[in-house]
């Protein structure tokens, strides 16, 4: 009987049908490797049964959670904060750089003399659907899919400031430097957790979270977590307990 | 039996309240309830899910406002008494979503009308009244160089095939911008007939690095369409192309706009008008600010571009 449910177990995992998923989602993430993030964790958690889906803006999340009804998810903490009640979120880990765990937005404009103590009623161009986290500004959010979006909706004059990862800069600034040495730096956000790793309770188990932490601590996740642009994860429950 | 009723009345009460906000049955009928200054209607002229998409994101942007939607699925009888409709529910702000709504309305109300998803609208002079602002569907020419160098970064040159009509009002206006901030001439054909069209592209995609399809009807036609799709696959050509099912036919790149980005920019210009008292001409009509790109993967490694930069793009076909 033992012999038989290994069998059926084997084959399952062999012919990909995955009992159980993982929902990757972080608008601030490395969207340039998006594909490989998804090829490589697809390796990476098919090899203990899980299905690695990759999600790029809200609306494909959304649809995620529709199509898969999740019981894993990588997700911006910010993203966490907002679905943790709706989804019944418990942390299981968080993913670090160098050993930080948090990183910095930049709101940025094109402006003279446009200071972030002066937005109220300026729009504010965002991948986030509400920045009250990020920055304690009062302003109109216009909601873009993509950083680049926020930038561009600046130069054609449809919001005044944009908030942005420190990244998209770079990318702005090395498709229009005429354009980036006119952008200002006018503040940097409180600092942002790092994305996290955490399980629909009643759903999900906390024993196999432990079971992808070690997965993703180990060698072979070492160019799955290169793609995500971390280096390590970490339990620690004075980090994860600043984050309830 | 009264369980039963009950939970399917619930749920109908779910689907139309909660999932797809307030909405219309009789629209001849309808009054606002309990008016406090923020009354906006949505009307849609036709079942469409883009249509919806742009709806279900004004609602989402604009919390503590009254919002009512009719959509006319296409009854274009009930669509002409709008300007009576309209004059007798008064509200705030109409937002008119399609080419139909829009036509019925235009010239025949006061009421501020933020209209979109109406792809000529300058056919309707909608510059000329000082009720009307709108966004449009044209996605800026900038916007769409940007977008194609994140992936496809070394080009200098691109070449257009239009009429002096659609250079003049569409790609004129920003040649200069286009050339300052990305580094990017482009080089226009023009042409006056389709006849010339496959000749011209014969002409100029030899001297540019990059040709680009626009849609200019007056010149371009559906064997242009082909011969320029085909001719530039053959000859692994780099193109943009303005709509997604051309990539799916061998285009290389599109940029097409987001939806969803569409409702907030019409919901901003909903709170400018209400909140701030603007007037809505003073708003104008903005060009689309959020896009969605595509590219064709056998293209993009006849390009010799790396699979992981296809990785910024949002959707990649073949």
């Amino acid at each position: 009987m033992k012999r038989f449910l290994v069998v059926i177990l084997m084959m399952t995992v062999s012919l990909g049908v995955y009992s159980q998923t993982v929902v990757y989602y972080d608008p601030d993430g490395n969207l340039r490797r998006i594909v490989d993030i998804s090829s490589e964790g697809n390796k990476l958690f098919g090899s203990i049964g899980l299905k690695f889906v990759v999600t790029a803006d809200e609306n494909s999340f959304n649809n995620a959670l529709k199509q898969y009804n999740p019981e894993y998810f990588i997700m911006n903490s910010i993203i966490y904060q907002s679905k943790r009640k709706d989804l019944n979120l418990e942390i299981s880990f968080i993913f670090l750089k160098n050993k930080n765990y948090t990183y910095t937005k930049k709101l940025v404009t094109f402006q003279e003399g446009l200071t972030a103590k002066d937005l109220r009623d300026k729009v504010l161009a965002s991948s986030f659907k509400d920045v009250s986290d990020i920055v304690p500004i009062e302003a109109r959010v216009l909601k873009v899919p993509k950083d680049l979006d926020a930038l561009l909706a600046m130069k054609f004059k449809q919001a005044d400031v944009a908030i942005v990862s420190e990244s998209s800069i770079e990318i702005f600034r090395s498709i229009s430097p005429f354009d980036s040495s006119l952008l200002k730096i006018i503040y940097t956000s409180r600092e942002i957790f790092n994305p996290v790793f955490c399980y629909s309770v009643g759903k999900g188990s906390p024993s196999k979270a432990k079971e992808i932490e070690r997965l993703l601590l180990s060698d072979t996740a070492k160019q799955f977590m290169s793609l995500l642009m971390f280096d390590s994860v970490s339990s620690d429950s004075k980090i994860i307990s600043k984050m309830k | 039996m009264k369980k039963i009723f009950f939970v399917i009345v619930l749920k109908i009460f779910i689907l139309n309240v909660v999932c797809y906000g307030s909405v219309i049955s009789d629209i001849k009928s309808f009054s606002f309830p309990n008016k406090t200054g923020k009354e906006v209607l949505i009307l849609i002229s036709d079942k469409i899910s883009t249509f919806d998409e742009v709806k279900d994101s004004i609602y989402d942007s604009l919390k503590g406002y009254n919002i009512y939607t009719y959509n006319f699925q296409g009854d274009t009888n009930l669509m002409k008494e709008l300007p009576d409709i309209v004059s007798k529910i008064k509200p705030n702000v109409v937002v008119a979503i399609g080419v139909s709504v829009l036509e019925n309305l235009v010239g025949k109300v006061d009421i501020p009308i933020v209209f979109t998803m109406v792809i000529n609208y300058k056919k309707f002079n909608v510059e000329k009244y000082k009720n009307i602002a709108g966004v449009s569907l044209q996605v800026p020419v900038e916007s769409v160089f940007f977008n194609l160098k994140t992936v496809y970064p070394n080009f200098r040159k691109v070449g257009v095939i239009c009429s002096q009509d659609y250079y003049n009002s569409f790609i004129l206006p920003f040649v200069d911008s286009v050339k300052l901030s990305l580094e990017v001439e482009i080089v226009p054909y023009i042409i006056s007939s389709s006849k010339d069209y496959i000749s011209s592209y014969n002409s100029l995609a030899k001297n540019v690095d990059v040709m680009w399809m626009v849609p200019d009807t007056s010149v371009l036609d559906k064997n242009s369409i082909i011969y320029f799709i085909n001719e530039s696959f053959k000859n692994s050509k780099p193109t943009v192309v303005y709509s997604e099912p051309f990539v799916e036919a061998g285009g290389f790149f599109s940029v097409s706009p987001n939806y969803s980005t569409i409702g907030s920019q019409v919901a901003l210009m909903i709170r400018r008008i209400i909140e701030d008292n603007v007037s809505p001409n003073k708003l104008g009509i903005a060009p689309v600010v959020g896009t969605f790109t595509t590219i064709n993967r056998e293209m993009a490694k006849k390009l010799s571009i790396d699979e992981n930069m296809l990785g910024i793009v949002d959707k990649v076909v073949k």
